[in-house]
């Protein structure tokens, strides 16, 4: 039996190290609390005055040719097709504003008359009856019918009036998120030196409106197309294989500030020496106009230049070409909020890097959003799905060459989102057993038969530590040579190891735990000094995928679970002991 | 014996608690692995073939009444998008088919609606035309510019948005009248033949241009559509350029005292049309004196004539007067000032003292033996023993002038000084010595 002193002592000891670690918890939350405080706003901004002109009006607002009506009437003076677009992109904004906040603020400032009546009308009874609106206007094609002699009356009609709405209502679940184009007939009035609206019609439905998705199969592109469940390129079929691909020193957020061509030319050789035609790299979102800010965007990619990710991903592509490598570009990467309001901005984003690229003969694919799945428990699933089909009609619109398809976190959400029958090829990620692989895969041929299917994403970590889950080289080789053989069974697109490299460091706050960033450093199949791990040598599209067989026992000689051994045993001789003892006395 | 029993029971349970206890690091090294797999949940859907019937086109106002059939029950969302903005409907399916009705406070916006259901992955949508009712009162024209030049070659133009009584803009093609009662000519009837212009809807609005006409005065305008009325508005129709006019002076010949003042003034001015310019005309009087120096002065006209005062010049000549009305000149007129105001020779006087010449001129005397004009510029022309002149002025006071110079800044020698005043003049010499 343990003595009162020792026992006594015991309590002390446990009470004052739950002392230190909530004295350490205090200090921590102070501190945390302090950086909150003193990391505000810059003072300076609270001076900033609000532009003239929305800064992006050049993407959102595009005048048409003027209706013949204007020809022989006021023409209209620059300045003041300035002060219109503003008030009308603004009004739009405006009415975005109110429904977000459940009120008509500010309506007044852009609409008047009969209009400004319509749309609180609505707005209140909307908000009234339980609703909650976040909506955003995108784009309008506007074309001048009228303009008053005295130059106080304007009228057009936009063609092409962009709006997405998501609306939905917190306590039945109903919700619904609608991109919509349509077209407005609009009369706005100077008043006060302001252009207002004062009565508006919508007509209908702009012609554009639900653009498809899929690419062009013209058997004469120079482009990887799709036909039936299969990758062509020419008249020959053309099954993706490689892998994810991040510089060994240069991971995530750090490839593209640190692009090295010269590392590039290494890789590409490195790649096509395993046999590899195809690599994935991942472009994060940076704003080229600067309005996101890092509340909207995160810290991911705030370091790096849109010039310089185009810069970098052309030499990349360039260099791919030259080595006969084929490239998936996966856009949005890290962008995580798909709020409508963002969604300007993320056009904004594809404008800048789409075009560049779309006739470049090295592009396979735009992967739209790495894992877009996984941002359905922030987003809704509902607007996840959503936003997908808008950027990859955005995509689409500025790329009709290339391929489009989104890098699924989960089979299961890919055969259920009405995103993937659009896409023109299905990619998922699997992390799971070898043995369940067929059955997802199965899963996905049903829901979306006739449609090329590409395993985006495979792996094992050969972090081999006193954390569960390690795994050996060996063990990473006969679950790569497993994950292969399922997918000769189901060939379709082809497949992309997860990862090329391993890496010294993952600096990824969300891998930050240490056996998170180690496990994630491991996954790759070329070690640090550049040697193959046994798994390389699988990926190949014709490799000999037989490898050794492991003993089933073999997995508990690990690190781990030798760990878990020694400490059993102690405690069991500590058990023992203390029952001796407690024998002996009674 | 409950002691001991009690004792054995606890040796039991702390061997039990010890074996538990051995045992977590198996149960914990389990919980980790099994939780180093995750997944993301899949959303859920039930896949419907929906279908939506809705009316081709209703009047504003009326109800609007959305048939939606699946083949299958459950609950509904249909979202309806017009001109009254997005409204979301909800309703449940039974017996596969489920009927919703548009609320008539959105009914009543005209315009394009589209239904649009969604259950899963499937969709359907349908689109009903609303059409704004027959006009209302009032109709409230838009009027710009408010005054235009009645020269038969400017307008006005009008703008008017009838609407229905809910407040929709009419529909394209519904005709409206706009009438325009002109400022009658002199002698006519004011209500006689109103213009009237026909115009139709386009776009939610009708508009016209009025032509001016040539009487100047106020126009009254007004819109009709159907059985609606607008309120009359009214627009200024103003004189245009005047035709040339002719000004005249009183007196047309001034002494140059630099004081006296002319009238100027004009006769009625008018267009082309005759007529009368409006009161407050801007009018620039120009005057250009015989020396080449300039004079303008801003006036406006009254009762269709100019009227202004003219200051006289100092030294006499000759000014040219016009007036200028928008880039109309008047016909230009000349005055006359004579010389003056001092007409007879002026005694001039010297008086050195130890630090001080002073030179005195006077009386100064006018016409009929008078003193000229206090402040009337007086010159005085000294010469040096070197025979070079120096200017100097002053200004008469009770009928004398005189200057001050510092005797150290003149050399010794003889001086002549001659003093002018219109065409009095005067002269004397004096001495300056060495101190």
């Amino acid at each position: 039996m343990i003595a009162k002193s020792r026992l006594k002592l015991l309590i002390w000891a446990g009470l004052v190290v739950l002392a230190a670690l909530a004295v350490a918890g205090t200090i921590l939350l102070l501190g945390r609390v302090t950086l909150h405080f003193n990391s505000g706003a810059d003072p300076a901004s609270a001076l900033n005055l609000i532009p003239a002109l929305p800064a992006d009006i050049d993407e959102r607002l595009h005048w048409m040719a003027d209706h013949p009506n204007v020809e022989d009437a006021r023409q209209m003076e620059p300045p003041t097709r300035d002060a219109i677009s503003d008030a009308y992109l603004r009004a739009w904004a405006q009415l975005g504003i109110a429904y977000e906040l459940g009120q008509p603020y500010g309506l007044q400032t852009y609409f008047t008359g009969q209009a400004l009546a319509q749309v609180s009308r609505t707005l209140t009874e909307t908000v009234a009856a339980g609703w909650q609106v976040n909506r955003t206007n995108l784009h309008h094609e506007l074309e001048l019918y009228f303009y008053s002699d005295d130059g106080s009356i304007v009228a057009f009609t936009d063609y092409d009036s962009r709006l997405v709405q998501h609306i939905r209502r917190g306590d039945s679940g109903l919700s619904q998120l609608v991109e919509s184009a349509d077209v407005w007939q609009m009369l706005m009035l100077l008043q006060d030196g302001n252009w207002r609206i004062i009565h508006l019609r919508r007509t209908g439905e702009a012609e554009k409106a639900n653009l498809p998705l899929a690419a062009a199969s013209n058997p004469a592109s120079p482009f990887v197309r799709a036909v039936g469940s299969e990758l062509r390129r020419g008249d020959e079929p053309f099954v993706i294989a490689g892998v994810n691909y991040y510089p060994q020193e240069a991971a995530w957020a750090e490839f593209w500030p640190n692009y090295d061509h010269a590392v590039t030319a290494a890789d590409l050789a490195l790649a096509r020496r395993l046999g590899l035609n195809t690599l994935r790299v991942f472009v994060p979102f940076v704003d080229p106009k600067g309005l996101s800010g890092p509340a909207l965007t995160g810290d991911y990619g705030g370091d790096v230049t849109l010039d310089q990710i185009r810069d970098g991903l052309n030499d990349f592509l360039d260099q791919a070409a030259a080595a006969d490598v084929q490239v998936i570009v996966t856009l949005f990467d890290h962008r995580t909020d798909h709020h409508p309001a963002n969604w300007p901005a993320d056009d904004r984003y594809l404008a800048a890097i789409v075009p560049s690229f779309a006739n470049h003969p090295a592009l396979l694919a735009w992967d739209l959003k790495n894992e877009a799945d996984t941002d359905a428990g922030f987003n809704t699933a509902q607007r996840v799905d959503a936003w997908l089909l808008h950027v990859g009609r955005e995509v689409r619109r500025r790329d009709p060459n290339h391929l489009l398809t989104v890098g699924w976190f989960s089979a299961d959400y890919a055969a259920r989102s009405p995103v993937s029958a659009q896409l023109d090829f299905v990619s998922f990620h699997y992390f799971g057993t070898a043995q369940d692989l067929p059955n997802t895969w199965q899963l996905l041929a049903d829901a979306l038969p006739n449609k090329p299917v590409l395993l985006g994403e495979f792996g094992m970590s050969t972090w081999n530590s006193l954390w569960p889950d390690g795994h050996t080289e060996a063990e990473q080789a006969a679950y790569y040579a497993g994950i292969l053989s399922a997918e000769r069974r189901f060939r379709s697109a082809g497949y992309l190891a997860w990862t090329l490299h391993e890496y010294e460091n993952v600096t990824l706050p969300q891998y930050r735990l240490p056996w998170v960033s180690a496990k994630q450093a491991r996954l790759g199949v070329v070690r640090l000094d550049g040697s193959f791990k046994p798994a390389a040598l699988l990926l190949a599209p014709d490799a000999d995928l037989t490898v050794e067989p492991i003993p089933g026992w073999r997995r508990f000689v690990k690190p781990f679970w030798l760990a878990v051994l020694a400490g059993g045993v102690g405690l069991l001789a500590l058990v023992l002991w203390f029952g001796r003892r407690i024998f002996m006395r009674v | 014996m409950s002691n001991g029993g009690c004792q054995v029971s606890r040796v039991q349970c702390r061997v039990g608690a010890a074996f538990c206890l051995s045992l977590l690091p198996f149960a914990f090294a389990f919980f980790l692995a099994a939780c180093s797999q995750s997944d993301t949940a899949a959303p859920s859907a039930s896949i419907r073939t929906l279908a939506i019937t809705a009316p081709t086109q209703v009047n504003a106002g009326d109800p609007i009444s959305v048939t939606v059939s699946a083949d299958g029950d459950g609950p509904l969302f249909l979202l309806a998008t017009g001109t009254f903005g997005s409204v979301p409907l909800t309703g449940t399916l039974a017996g596969g088919t489920a009927t919703l009705g548009l609320d008539p406070i959105y009914s009543r916006h005209a315009g394009a609606v589209e239904f649009r259901v969604r259950s899963g992955q499937d969709e359907a949508q349908a689109t009903t035309t609303i059409l704004p009712g027959p006009p209302v009162d009032p109709i409230l024209p838009l009027v710009g510019p408010r005054s235009i030049v009645a020269d038969e070659e400017h307008w006005t133009m009008l703008v008017a948005v009838p609407t229905d009584r809910y407040g929709n803009p009419l529909a394209d093609g519904f005709p409206v009248t706009i009438r325009a009662q002109h400022p009658a000519p002199d002698g006519g009837d004011s209500l006689a033949n109103p213009e009237t212009k026909e115009t139709k809807i386009e776009r939610l609005f009708a508009w016209a241009r009025i032509d001016s006409r040539t009487k100047a005065g106020r126009t009254f305008l007004s819109v009709n559509a159907g059985e609606a009325s607008s309120p009359e508005r009214d627009v200024l129709e103003v004189p245009g350029p005047p035709l040339p006019f002719r000004l005249y002076a009183e007196p047309e010949t001034a002494v140059a005292d630099g004081r006296q003042t002319v009238a100027i003034s004009s006769e009625q001015i008018r267009d082309q049309y005759d007529n009368l310019l409006l009161d407050g005309t801007s009018v620039q009087l120009l005057a250009e004196s015989s020396d080449g120096s300039r004079r303008m002065i801003p006036t406006v006209t009254q009762d269709g004539r100019i009227y202004a005062s003219l200051q006289s010049p100092g030294a006499p000549g000759t000014l040219t007067v016009q007036a200028q009305i928008v880039d109309v000149l008047s016909q230009p007129l000349t005055l006359t000032f004579t010389p003056g105001p001092a007409v007879r020779p002026i005694p001039v006087t010297v008086e050195l003292t130890d630090d001080f010449l002073v030179i005195r001129g006077g009386p100064l005397l006018g016409p009929i033996g008078q003193f000229i004009p206090d402040g009337t510029p007086v010159g005085f022309t000294i010469t040096d023993p070197d025979g070079m002149p120096s200017e100097w002025d002053a200004v008469a006071e009770f009928g004398y002038a005189h200057i001050q110079i510092r005797r150290s800044e003149l050399m010794p020698g003889e001086y002549e000084v001659e003093t002018a005043v219109g065409t009095g003049t005067g002269w004397n010499g004096f001495w300056v010595r060495l101190r």
